[in-house]
């Protein structure tokens, strides 16, 4: 809430300017045209003095929803309480890259009608109002704001002193890219869930024919084996479980043209962010439990968990990641306290080294560990950086050339964590995972050393 | 909430900042203004040649572009003092349709100078600023019935009454002007 005094206007010093010239010229002149032509300029000279408001206007913001997905709209209200006289609120939003306004550039403005009964309202106060359309571009924390609002009297004779409002942050949730997945997780080990473990039980998946022994289900009994071979055999099946699935986000740093606008390729970040949001919707809904850790940003360690719940919070924990905001972060502290994920899924376009050592030593520690590549296409062609807003003197063709260089480098950690066994699957939405992951599923089932 | 937002179309010369479809409504209507003033004066007996409407439309042009500084302030001295100059006869009634050209500029210019170019004003403000404007027309109308009224019975001390009356409103102006300052 802010308060301002007002100030006459060039429109009002226009008026008492011409009205006072035409009636000094028409008594000089004895010219009453002159009076007829400087007539208007004198009403609304005395007008808009008579009106000058005596007492502050009050402004404040409310924005609508404060947590909105990627490509919904929320709304902020300018509200102003305004003293007798004034009759009119302007405001301009500073705009930010990551929303979008409607109106235009964040200029609203709004009528006074009279006030309604409120804790600042006064006898005679009038009221306006003016609402803004905000749309969410990027996920991220994008500010809403300030505000810079002005309220004028009528004939726009006065005008308060910028009333500066600050702004409103919003939580931009990101998107779900769309992800489905066939493939069972690996080393399932819960209690309840959808995915084979490797013990018997009451589940889906067939296991074998074995026979009936005593507190087996008559509806198990394989009538045919049965008959057979004389002796009653049973239908057996594995449990179903639930997995532990511990998403990995590389944020170390931000690849590709930033803003994210509909329309532009998505940075590394921006498909790291909303394949992590596809992935633990995914788990979450079938079940399983969801564990997140970011790398190179300051970010809370979720631990564990499954439910909607879960996903809001991850869906929070993803919105406030700041590439780059951890300097001091080379990876370890994700490797900590990780708990027994069935299956580690690192998120990471593979552009920083400290990324590569990170993803080794989850998998030197034998958990089953997938690389999904989120690096955006077409970094090294000349074409993407024309588009781009480049510092003086970087030419798009240096930039490319650059990034030619760094991708043959990250070819060679690619193949290097194949070298380790740890498949790397670039990220394609539906189905991104599933020929990896029976592979991963079938490896598993055969014993291995590891480091723990 | 998810409706879309509405795209604007924007006009934009050369590298200079795009305008919105109102703020070239407003600077069109500007420089017909000052032609329709100008066109006034001719009718009322002016002298206006092909120069004066040249300069005067650019002068337009040059004033709606910056509306929020003293620029129209002195094109419109500039007009009066035209209008002083050229037209002969103590009355006319093209003085009417003159003053109200004067009216509806200066608002024109106020509205302008309210927010950015490519600003949107709302249908309520439009509608309520020509609804006041037709109350100040209607002042100005019988105001210049009057001065006709006292042109054509010319009473003697006729301009010692106008002057008088004049001085009284100058005093009131500066009265309801400066009577309190606004909190800060």
């Amino acid at each position: 809430m802010s308060q301002a005094p007002f100030l006459v206007t060039s429109a009002q010093i226009r008026a008492v300017a011409l009205g006072a010239l035409g009636t000094v010229a028409a008594l000089a002149l004895g010219r009453p045209d002159l009076l007829v032509l400087a007539m208007p300029m004198l009403v609304v000279a005395t007008w808009g003095m008579v009106t000058r408001p005596r007492s502050a206007a009050t402004v404040r913001t409310r924005l609508g929803r404060r947590r909105i997905g990627e490509g919904e709209t929320t709304s902020l209200t300018i509200e102003a309480t305004l003293p007798p006289g004034a009759d009119l609120l302007t405001a301009r939003v500073v705009e930010e890259p990551r929303v979008e306004f409607d109106p235009r550039r964040g200029w609203l403005i709004a009528p006074a009608s009279m006030a309604t009964a409120g804790a600042t309202a006064a006898d005679g106060d009038r009221r306006a109002v003016a609402q803004l359309s905000v749309r969410a571009d990027r996920w991220g924390m994008p500010v809403v704001g300030p505000v810079v609002a002005r309220v004028l009297s009528p004939w726009f004779a006065y005008r308060s002193a910028p009333i500066e409002l600050p702004g409103e942050a919003l939580i931009v949730l990101p998107a779900r890219a769309p992800f489905d997945q066939q493939a069972p997780v690996p080393h399932a080990a819960g209690l309840l869930g959808v995915n084979r473990s490797s013990r018997p039980g009451g589940g889906s998946e067939f296991d074998t024919i074995r026979p009936f022994h005593p507190g087996d289900r008559l509806r198990r009994i394989h009538w045919a084996a049965s008959a057979r071979t004389g002796r009653l055999h049973v239908t057996s099946t594995f449990a179903d479980s639930d997995s532990h699935v511990l998403l990995v986000l590389d944020a170390f740093t931000d690849t590709g043209i930033t803003a994210g606008r509909a329309g532009r390729t998505p940075t590394s970040l921006d498909l790291t962010v909303r394949a992590a949001a596809a992935l633990a919707e995914h788990y979450l809904r079938v079940g399983d439990r969801v564990a997140v850790r970011v790398v190179g940003a300051r970010s809370p360690r979720l631990k564990a968990r499954s439910g909607q719940s879960q996903l809001g919070q991850i869906l929070d924990v993803l919105a406030r990641i700041e590439p780059g905001s951890d300097r001091f972060d080379d990876g370890r502290a994700a490797l900590m306290a990780l708990g027994s994920p069935s299956l580690v899924l690192v998120l990471t376009p593979l552009t920083d080294p400290s990324m590569t050592s990170v993803i080794a030593g989850i998998g030197a520690r034998g958990f089953t560990t997938v690389v999904v590549d989120t690096c955006p296409e077409g970094l090294g062609a000349v074409a993407t950086w024309q588009a781009a807003e480049l510092p003086g003197g970087v030419s798009a063709a240096d930039l490319a050339c650059a990034w030619r260089v760094l991708l043959l480098a990250r070819a060679g950690a690619i193949a290097d964590l194949r070298s380790v066994g740890i498949p790397v699957v670039r990220w394609q939405g539906w189905g991104s995972l599933d020929t990896i992951l029976r592979d991963v599923a079938r490896r598993a089932r055969t014993p291995r050393v590891a480091r723990r | 909430m998810t409706r879309a937002i509405a795209g604007r179309r924007l006009l934009r010369v050369g590298l200079a900042e795009a305008w919105g479809r109102d703020r070239v409504v407003l600077f069109a209507i500007q420089i017909v203004l000052v032609l329709g003033f100008l066109g006034c004066l001719r009718a009322a007996g002016g002298s206006v040649d092909g120069w004066g409407l040249g300069f005067a439309a650019v002068g337009a042009a040059a004033m709606a572009r910056v509306p929020e500084t003293p620029v129209p302030l002195l094109g419109w001295g500039a007009l009066l003092v035209w209008w002083a100059l050229t037209v002969t006869t103590r009355f006319t009634w093209w003085a009417l349709p003159a003053a109200l050209v004067l009216l509806v500029a200066h608002t024109a210019f106020a509205l302008a100078a309210l927010g950015p170019r490519d600003g949107q004003l709302t249908r309520a403000l439009v509608v309520r600023t020509i609804r006041r404007l037709l109350v100040v027309a209607g002042l100005v109308g019988l105001v210049a019935l009057g001065c006709a009224s006292l042109y054509a019975a010319q009473p003697p001390g006729y301009p010692v009454v106008v002057g008088a009356a004049l001085l009284v409103v100058a005093g009131w102006l500066w009265l309801v002007g400066t009577d309190q300052d606004v909190p800060a």
